[in-house]
């Protein structure tokens, strides 16, 4: 999204077969397709910005020059997140509920147009980069109420339930098995195909093992969760909340799980004491959260759902590192990914001491 | 670490790749920095230094406590896994993993640690 332009804006030979593809699809007529800007971000998924004119108007393009957003896979694509297709459905329910996301508008899986599925959605403006954002200026002036928007967004987002019959697909979750269940098997299963052993991990998971009466919620109902909903993956203009972004992991699970992800220390950018993001205090968020869900917030089960959440966060950096120390691909970024991870450790045991010493009923 | 050689093989080969992109007129804009490629050379660096004042791995407060040298941060890493290593056990194994992630982040971070401690 317009999180920042990356690669040069000549339009890519496997584009060329777009400006009819986008008037089959929108009943625009003589679109040309003038540049496309690789935007900066998405080490799964491309995002590149598209600068169209277009001589008579179709269903979802005006007359004239415009832009949209066209959303790919990146060369390397993680088995566990969503492909275009499932991201293309979910970002549509997310809208029909009137979530702050940008309206995407046709799906292609035809591999014959650019070589890989994408998707057109709307190009919205704003500021996504997580670290600007935690440092921005004037964060103390509108981070409260930014945050208070994220609650109410990501309130939004969890009143969808598996009733939603276009979301059929998302069948992750074993029927037998919570959240928490899966989330713990699952980060086992992420550990076992690492090379190296990782007992800061271990440790956490045995914790989180051993305090699930505390957290699982066995009775409590499956929403709709990003399960990336993060400083980074939304975008900001002027202070306020314009889109949320990335629905590639999204699934069923307990609200905590998303609402701890947002908290977790490893997405505040340094600004620590600033629970949400590194945004703001947890009271604007729970706010906005609770306007449209009235006392639903688990306060309990936050800050368990904080370890995992730096687990989930460490087992996705070493996977990515190693990407790159396996020579699958090589990248700088991934290969810096592996040593962030004992920043993660670091919180976990953090974390685990903080509420073995009688904290919580909240987000730490 | 029993992985550091390719990892840093790896590392060093991102690094290559990264400045070769640069330096590269066609590749203008590429969305790495140049305070990545900073840190990334500061963390060879450490690693170069390590080697230098001994080979002394990371997980040196897992053996140290544990007695073996073969019982390192994998050995542990299955033993907690395995549940034959339980706070029950050794009350003291919350102390050492943190001792270990705090020589890593020493080594790797200390930005890091330098805020967390500030707090």
């Amino acid at each position: 999204m317009n999180s920042g332009i990356g690669e040069s804006s000549a339009l890519p030979h496997h584009f060329a077969g777009l400006s009819d593809w986008l008037s089959e699809q929108s009943g625009a007529t003589n679109i040309i397709v003038n540049a496309a800007q690789k935007l900066s971000g998405g080490a799964i998924q491309e995002n590149w910005l598209l600068s169209v004119s277009v001589g008579q108007a179709g269903r979802w393009l005006e007359a004239g020059d415009s832009q949209l957003v066209l959303r790919t896979d990146a060369p390397s694509s993680l088995s566990v997140s969503h492909g275009r297709h499932e991201e293309f459905v979910l970002m549509s329910v997310a809208y029909a509920a009137g979530v702050a996301v940008p309206q995407p508008f046709a799906l292609c899986t035809d591999l014959d147009i650019i070589g890989t599925p994408f998707f057109i959605m709307q190009a919205m403006s704003g500021e996504g980069q997580g670290r600007k954002l935690a440092r921005h200026p004037d964060r103390s002036r509108f981070g409260g109420e930014l945050v208070r928007q994220l609650g109410t967004e990501m309130a939004r987002i969890h009143a969808i339930t598996p009733s939603e019959k276009a979301l059929s697909f998302l069948s992750d979750l074993p029927v037998s098995m919570s959240p928490a269940r899966h989330r713990i098997a699952e980060c086992r299963q992420g550990l076992d195909a690492l090379p190296q052993g990782h007992p800061v991990c271990e440790y956490a998971l045995n914790w989180l093992e051993d305090n699930l009466a505390v957290w699982e919620a066995e009775n409590s109902a499956l929403t709709l969760t990003h399960r990336d909903f993060r400083t980074g993956n939304f975008l900001v203009n002027d202070g306020q909340l314009t889109a949320i972004l990335d629905w590639e992991f999204a699934g069923w699970s307990h609200p905590a799980e998303d609402i701890a992800w947002l908290c977790a220390r490893c997405w505040r950018f340094g600004n620590n004491s600033d629970i949400v993001g590194g945004l703001a205090g947890f009271d604007e968020f729970a706010a906005g959260y609770e306007s449209i869900a009235p006392n639903s917030i688990d306060g309990n089960a936050l800050p368990y759902w904080q370890v995992m959440a730096e687990l989930r966060w460490a087992v996705i950096a070493l996977h990515q590192a190693e990407r790159n120390n396996s020579g699958a691909e090589i990248s700088l970024e991934l290969a810096l990914s592996g040593f962030m991870a004992a920043e993660m450790e670091y919180n976990m045991l953090a974390l685990i001491k903080e509420v073995s010493s009688g904290a919580g009923g909240g987000a730490l | 670490m029993k992985q550091t050689l390719p990892r840093r093989a790896a590392l060093i080969a991102a690094i290559l790749r990264e400045v070769e992109d640069k330096l590269n007129p066609a590749k203008l804009g590429n969305r790495y920095s140049h305070a990545m490629v900073r840190r990334a050379l500061s963390i060879l660096q450490r690693e170069l230094d390590s080697e230098v004042s001994g080979p002394v791995g990371l997980d040196y407060p897992i053996w140290q406590y544990f007695g073996e040298k073969e019982n390192d941060a994998n050995w542990l890493a299955g033993a907690l896994r395995r549940r034959t290593i339980t706070n029950q056990s050794h009350h003291e194994v919350e102390a050492v993993l943190t001792k270990y992630v705090t020589v890593k982040l020493a080594t790797y971070n200390p930005d890091f640690l330098d805020q967390s401690f500030q707090e």
